[in-house]
């Protein structure tokens, strides 16, 4: 039997939508913890949310390893909720190029190239954040409904709840409230147009 | 007497020379490499082709005695069957949109296609542009074009820039390299980054009976030395770290 949570408008909003996210995945996941999940086994294009996935998470994990060794930026308490998020962008990417196996995306195929003045202020460490994670949760959200496979919508759903908890502390650093309405689905076509102005390919020619 | 001993030195010298100069080195390389090479080095007899057939052939017996490739699993297929030494990267590519200049099928991005109806020309499957082309598609979510336009398919990228610059298809994918060569007559369009698979071109020396093992070396010296990244560069090629 499953457990269900009424909030009203403003305890979601104060609680934080992705806090509600996890909470109610925590709750769903207790009744079928014993239950065998299904395996990711993507299915056709289904590899395009998982392939964006791990450039964008990777490039996510760069943006927490400079934030963390930009001196003067954040205190303690926000090192430590760094630290972590940088420690779940590292398992998302294992996660994700483990299921993407021969297509895996390399370290080396990719180089994250922010803009100079992206870590010049507190302010603008968190903006660049905000806008990475919110890519990620975008396409995640696309990808749980359009994956075909039902084992690479509950891996991308399961990714989702994370960087949407990352995407609201982040936001919370900001201080803004930790959410503000539903997340927007991102096409990988509007999410890659944004991402690509982060990244080069080593030794790509015509500078590409 | 001097002069007998030179003479005889002389004839020897000759003797000997005269293979060496007579047999040029086989050069099997795919076929977006048909301009570079001959300007690096003229002395090979090249044979230009799509690296799987180019691999086929190898695994037949033909007398090849340099491979180079455009990805990485021909080469390394030699490799692991004994039929070449470790293969090494010399060269990086990535792939474009190439239309015709005039255009006719008003395709402003890759995303265009989508709309169905065009005749675009691709790679076969077993030759790495069509590869690397369908694994694009793949990341991009956009497979479903190769159902919703006329697709074409052809052995070697040379083919798919021939036809897309003759206008006999409304699009084609292709390296970048190959996009230069036929910049007159056409326009490229740049395909999104995270998206690009990583085009690894790979050279080794053949494994077989009466190889030109030294032939070949000095040639895959030459093309991962100055001279070669020089004229890899000028032909538009990405050049991987000095190893």
């Amino acid at each position: 039997m499953h457990r269900f949570m009424e909030l009203s408008r403003g305890q979601f909003l104060r609680f934080g939508a992705s806090g509600v996210v996890a909470a109610a995945g925590g709750a769903l996941m207790g009744g079928t913890a014993r239950a065998a999940l299904p395996t990711a086994t993507p299915q056709g294009d289904d590899v395009g949310f998982l392939t964006f996935g791990v450039v964008a998470e990777r490039t996510a994990l760069a943006f927490y390893r400079k934030a963390l060794t930009t001196p003067g930026l954040f205190n303690a308490a926000e090192r430590r909720r760094l630290t972590a998020a940088r420690a779940a962008k590292r398992d998302h990417v294992n996660k994700l190029n483990s299921v993407l196996g021969a297509d895996a995306v390399g370290a080396s195929d990719y180089q994250v190239d922010f803009p100079k003045s992206a870590f010049s202020s507190r302010d603008r460490a968190v903006a660049l954040g905000i806008e990475l994670e919110k890519l990620l949760v975008g396409v995640y959200v696309f990808g749980a409904g359009y994956s075909a496979d039902p084992g690479t919508r509950l891996l991308i759903s399961r990714l989702l709840t994370v960087d949407g908890q990352l995407l609201g502390t982040l936001r919370q650093m900001a201080g803004k409230p930790a959410a503000d309405g539903m997340p927007v689905p991102l096409s990988t076509e509007q999410a890659g147009a944004a991402l690509d102005k982060l990244i080069t390919v080593p030794g790509s020619p015509g500078g590409g | 007497m001097r002069r007998s001993t030179l003479a005889a030195l002389v004839a020897t010298a000759v003797v000997l020379a005269a293979p060496a100069a007579a047999q040029a080195i086989n050069v099997y390389a795919a076929t977006s490499l048909t301009n570079v090479f001959p300007a690096l080095n003229k002395s090979p007899r090249y044979n230009f082709g799509g690296s799987n057939t180019l691999q086929a052939q190898i695994e037949r017996g033909a007398p090849a005695d340099v491979f180079a490739a455009a990805s990485p699993n021909e080469a390394q297929a030699l490799f692991r069957e004994g039929l070449c030494t470790r293969p090494v990267t010399f060269a990086i590519n990535r792939l474009v949109l190439l239309i015709p200049n005039a255009n006719p099928g008003h395709i402003s991005s890759v995303y265009s296609l989508r709309s169905g109806g065009r005749r675009v020309s691709i790679g076969t499957a077993g030759v790495p542009i069509g590869a690397y082309t369908r694994q694009l598609l793949r990341r991009m979510r956009l497979s479903s074009i190769l159902s919703s336009n006329t697709v074409s398919q052809q052995t070697n990228v040379g083919q798919v820039s021939a036809q897309v610059a003759t206008g006999s298809a409304d699009a084609g994918f292709v390296y970048y390299t190959d996009a230069l060569a036929v910049k007159d007559r056409t326009k490229m369009i740049s395909l999104p980054k995270w998206a690009q698979p990583p085009v690894r071109y790979q050279i080794c020396t053949v494994r077989r009976p009466g190889v030109d093992t030294r032939g070949a070396q000095a040639f895959i010296r030459q093309v991962t030395g100055n001279a070669g990244r020089s004229a890899l560069k000028h032909y538009g090629f990405g050049l991987p770290p000095r190893g």
